[in-house]
C-alpha cells in the first residue's frame, strides 16, 4: 500500500480508519502499512486522542429562549436609538408625521430668521441706533435744504408746500 | 414612504440653511449712508436723525461723546433748530432729505454741490431761484423739462443758476 500521507486524500483514510468506518480489507491494508510507517502511525494516534477527548467533553446546554434573544438583539442593532425612541412615543399612524413636523419647524425657523419682526419704535431704539457720523451728515444735508427755503415758513403756511 | 419623508426633512434643513441669513448680518447695520435698510413707518422712512432722536438721552450723550467738542456742539444746535420747526415744516424737510437720499450717489453729490453754490449766491438771486423751484414743483417731469429748456428760463438765469436749478429740481416731488 502506498503511504496515505503522500496521496491527496490520505488523511481522510487515516481518520476513517480511526473512526472504524473503512471496509475490513482497506482497514487491514492500513494496519499493515502503519507497522512500517511511523508518520501514519503518529497521525492515527493523535486522531485517537482527539476522539477520546471529544468523548469526555459535554457541551453547555442552550437555553430554550436563546433564538428569541438572539433575533431580538439583531433587530435592536438594525434599529437605531432615535428610531426606537420615536417608535416608543409615537403611535404607528403618527410616525410619518414626525419628519414633516421637523421640516415645518425648520422652515418656520428659517422664515423667522430671514424676516425678523419689525422693531417697536419705542422699545428698542438702541437696535436702530444710527452711527453718529450718519447723523452728522444727515443734519448737514437738512441744514442745506433748510437754507434752500423750499419749506413753507411758519407765518406763511398757505404757501405751496414742496 | 419613510425614505421619502426623511428626504423631505433633510431637504427642509438644507432649504432653511440657505434661506437663513448669517446671524452676524442681523446685528447692527453698516455705516454706509442710504444703504442701511430702514424700517418703514407710516409709509415714510426713518432718517438717521429720527433714529437718533428715538435713542434715550443717555445713549445720545454716549454717541455724541465720540465727537470733538465743536462737532458735538454743532450737532446739538442743528438738532435744536429742527425741534423749533413746526411739524409741517419738519415733515417737508424730511421728505426733501429722503428724496435726496433716494437719488443715485452721483446725483446726490451733484445736488449737494448745487445746494452749496446756491448758498453762495446773492440773496435776490437765491430768491429768484427759490421761486422758480416753487413754480416747478407742481409740474410733471415733462413740463419741468420743457420749462427748463424754454427761452424764458434761459433769459432769467445765467448758466450757473440754470445748472443749480436743474440739479436741485431732483429734490422736487415726483408728480
Amino acid at each position: 500500500m502506498q503511504c496515505p500521507l503522500r496521496s491527496k486524500d490520505g488523511q481522510e483514510i487515516l481518520i476513517a480508519y480511526v473512526a472504524g468506518t473503512l471496509s475490513p480489507e482497506v482497514a487491514f491494508a492500513v494496519e499493515q502499512h502503519m507497522t512500517l510507517c511511523s508518520a501514519c502511525c503518529a497521525l492515527a494516534e493523535r486522531q485517537r486522542e482527539l476522539w477520546a477527548a471529544l468523548d469526555v467533553w459535554s457541551s453547555t446546554p442552550v437555553p430554550p429562549d436563546f433564538n428569541d434573544r438572539l433575533y431580538a438583539r439583531i433587530a435592536a442593532e438594525k434599529n437605531p436609538w432615535w428610531r426606537q425612541w420615536t417608535q416608543a412615543r409615537w403611535p404607528g399612524a403618527w410616525r410619518p408625521a414626525l419628519p414633516v413636523a421637523f421640516a415645518c419647524a425648520a422652515l418656520l425657523t428659517a422664515f423667522l430668521l430671514k424676516e425678523p419682526p419689525a422693531q417697536n419704535d419705542a422699545t428698542s431704539p438702541a437696535l436702530e441706533a444710527p452711527q453718529i457720523e450718519q447723523v452728522e451728515r444727515a443734519l448737514d444735508d437738512v441744514e442745506m435744504l433748510k437754507q434752500l427755503g423750499l419749506t413753507p415758513a411758519r407765518a406763511n403756511s398757505s404757501r405751496e408746500e414742496i | 414612504m419613510h425614505f421619502r419623508l426623511s428626504g423631505l426633512f433633510w431637504a427642509a434643513i438644507v432649504l432653511s440653511a440657505s434661506l437663513a441669513p448669517p446671524m452676524a448680518a442681523q446685528g447692527r447695520h453698516g455705516a454706509g449712508m442710504g444703504r442701511r435698510p430702514r424700517a418703514e413707518r407710516s409709509g415714510a422712512r426713518n432718517t438717521p436723525i429720527e433714529d437718533f432722536e428715538r435713542m434715550s438721552p443717555d445713549e445720545q450723550k454716549k454717541a455724541l461723546a465720540k465727537l470733538p467738542p465743536e462737532r458735538r456742539q454743532k450737532i446739538e444746535e442743528q438738532l435744536q433748530t429742527l425741534k423749533n420747526l413746526t411739524p409741517e415744516q419738519r415733515s417737508n424737510l424730511m421728505q426733501q432729505y429722503n428724496r435726496l437720499n433716494e437719488l443715485p450717489p452721483g446725483r446726490q453729490e451733484a445736488v449737494r454741490n448745487a445746494l452749496k453754490k446756491f448758498g453762495n449766491q446773492a440773496p435776490e438771486r437765491q430768491q429768484a431761484m427759490r421761486d422758480e423751484l416753487r413754480a416747478l414743483a407742481p409740474m410733471t417731469p415733462e413740463e419741468r423739462q420743457t420749462r427748463m429748456g424754454s427761452p424764458e428760463f434761459r433769459n432769467n438765469y445765467n448758466h450757473n443758476e440754470q445748472q443749480i436749478i436743474k440739479d436741485m429740481s431732483d429734490l422736487l416731488p415726483r408728480n
